[in-house]
């Protein structure tokens, strides 16, 4: 599905990403994790266009995005949820997931399981997304990712800053759009043990690069812990 | 009484004339922070264009149907503002986002450019366009008299906010427009391609200095220096009102009309515009936010 092959990006003179290779294979949920500062973030903004990256491929089913400006990536069929959520605080919850539809030409309705997965957007419609509380904007955020039904979810800390309740919800949401729609999903966390319980396969990230993989069910987490705090 | 009246009417007539130029101000300045200093030519080219199709009328048409001209250079004169803004963007503008004292450079340039140029075609006297007969006079209700064409321009404002509200808040593009605005790389995110949207919006904001042109051809001769009669006041509208908000730009052209007609009624000109400045100062020292703020939760509660 999707494929990352010796990326190198960089902010500045700095170098995030050294030669980086990571695989999603079609229909799992694969976590990528590590350290504060190691490049997970800058791995997503890699697959999104945000950042340069003049090393490298990046390819969706066979085709390579490198040369691709951002919201060709999109109509592609990736579905971004950045870490901070940066939904649109002056629109209304509404406008905002309507927004999701752009991918696919701006009109169309609003599928009935956005409202499944997250029944208490509804409720929202009308107010305007800024006044939303942290977890309330990241299931808008979330859904306005799904909206147009991307092939691929990507999601930047979809638990940071978040009270568990919530937290409990995003992640059996994640599980539900993966298996109701069969949408691939690629996460970023730091959260070691809501990668453990969602993800199918486990990546750990330092300096830029890939430095453990696994299958989740055969991960080793006391492992993967002490790689995260080494 | 009756100058009181008067007065008021004025004053809602002065901050409809600088609301009109400030339209266009709001959305490049307001929404896409472009200090746009050829914004005021462009209200000459709106200006010019309304002058070229009264004379290409008088060519053309009998004399009882001149009167038309002026309904179809309002279109025209947005269509060619909305041209030359789209053509600015695209090989100035876009090159210079993010970098304000550039663009500023840059377009100032620009404006004395287009200042030279309509010298150079129209010369350096003031060139007149005839009003048409139903905007000529006044209405008299009870010893005040309301001139017809500063009624039409209050209307004509009054269509153009409509206008510019159903565009940004009532249609698809709207929606597009402020998604970039407000999150560029994140309106990328959703499948929007934003360097046609900011191409688009400026050449709206450059249209609606065009139809600003055409109303205040109006009002007196058009020169190559008339934008920059009204670029100071539209720019501290603008502000006043609070950078992004067009309902502030509503108010901070109120505020700076209905100052300056009711303070020249009791002293002069000269010292009216430096009232207005005085306040524009005071005011932005206690609230520099202007009279209007973009609220927004915390996202990292």
């Amino acid at each position: 599905m999707l494929k990352l092959s010796n990326v190198d990006a960089y902010y500045g003179e700095s170098c995030i990403l050294r030669n980086l290779s990571l695989e999603v294979p079609e229909g799992k949920i694969v976590g990528l994790i590590g350290r504060n500062g190691v490049g997970k973030s800058t791995t997503l903004r890699s697959i999104m266009g945000l950042i340069k990256t003049p090393e490298g491929k990046i390819q969706m089913n066979g085709e390579d995005l490198i040369k691709l400006p951002t919201y060709e990536r999109v109509k592609r069929g990736i579905g971004y949820v950045p870490q901070g959520r940066d939904i649109f605080p002056q629109m209304t919850v509404e406008e905002n997931i309507e927004l999701g539809l752009q991918p696919i030409g701006g009109k169309g309705k609003i599928p009935d399981y956005i409202y499944d997965l997250f029944p208490i957007l509804p409720q929202f419609a009308k107010r305007k997304g800024g006044s939303l509380s942290g977890g309330q904007q990241q299931q808008l955020a979330i859904a306005r990712a799904l909206v147009a039904e991307p092939k691929i979810l990507i999601l930047d800390e979809p638990t940071e800053g978040i009270q568990p309740s919530i937290i409990k919800d995003i992640g059996a949401a994640i599980q539900k759009i993966n298996q109701w729609k069969g949408i691939t999903v690629l996460m970023v966390e730091q959260y070691l043990d809501f990668v453990l319980k969602h993800t199918d396969e486990i990546n750990v990230m330092e300096k830029g690069e890939i430095i453990y993989h696994s299958e989740t069910k055969k991960a080793n987490a006391a492992e993967v812990q002490k790689l995260m705090t080494e | 009484m009756v100058q009181f009246i008067n007065t008021l009417f004025n004053g809602l007539s002065l901050s409809s004339i600088i609301l009109l130029t400030s339209l266009g101000l709001a959305i490049t300045f307001g929404l896409m922070r472009v200090i746009n200093m050829a914004h005021g030519e462009f209200v000459m080219i709106g200006a010019y264009t309304t002058y070229v199709v009264q004379n290409l009328f008088a060519g053309i048409f009998p004399s009882n149907v001149q009167w038309l001209f002026y309904f179809i250079a309002l279109p025209v004169s947005f269509l060619i503002t909305f041209l030359l803004g789209s053509v600015l963007e695209k090989l100035v503008i876009s090159r210079l986002y993010g970098r304000e004292i550039d663009s500023l450079l840059a377009t100032w340039g620009i404006s004395l450019i287009l200042q030279q140029a309509a010298r150079s075609i129209f010369g350096t006297q003031g060139v007149n366009v005839t009003a048409p007969f139903f905007l000529r006079g006044g209405l008299t209700i009870g010893g005040c008299t309301f001139s017809y064409n500063r009624i039409f321009i209050l209307l004509l404002v009054a269509l153009c906010i409509l206008g510019v509200y159903m565009v940004m808040y009532r249609s698809g593009f709207g929606k597009k427009m402020r998604a970039v605005m407000q999150n560029r790389p994140m309106a990328q995110c959703m499948g929007i391609n934003s360097r046609k949207v900011d191409n688009i919006t400026f050449a709206i904001g450059s249209g609606l200095a065009g139809i600003a042109g055409c109303s205040v051809a109006l009002l007196g001769s058009i020169d190559s220096t008339i934008g920059q009669s009204y670029i100071v006041n539209s720019f501290m509208a603008v502000v006043l009102g609070g950078v992004g908000k067009l309902v502030g730009t509503v108010l901070g052209s109120g505020i700076i009309g209905f100052s300056s007609i009711f303070t020249e009624n009791y002293t002069s000109s000269t010292i009216a515009k430096a009232v207005v400045l005085l306040i524009v100062i005071v005011f932005l020292q206690k609230r520099p936010q202007g009279l209007f703020v973009i609220k927004s939760r915390s996202l990292d509660e």
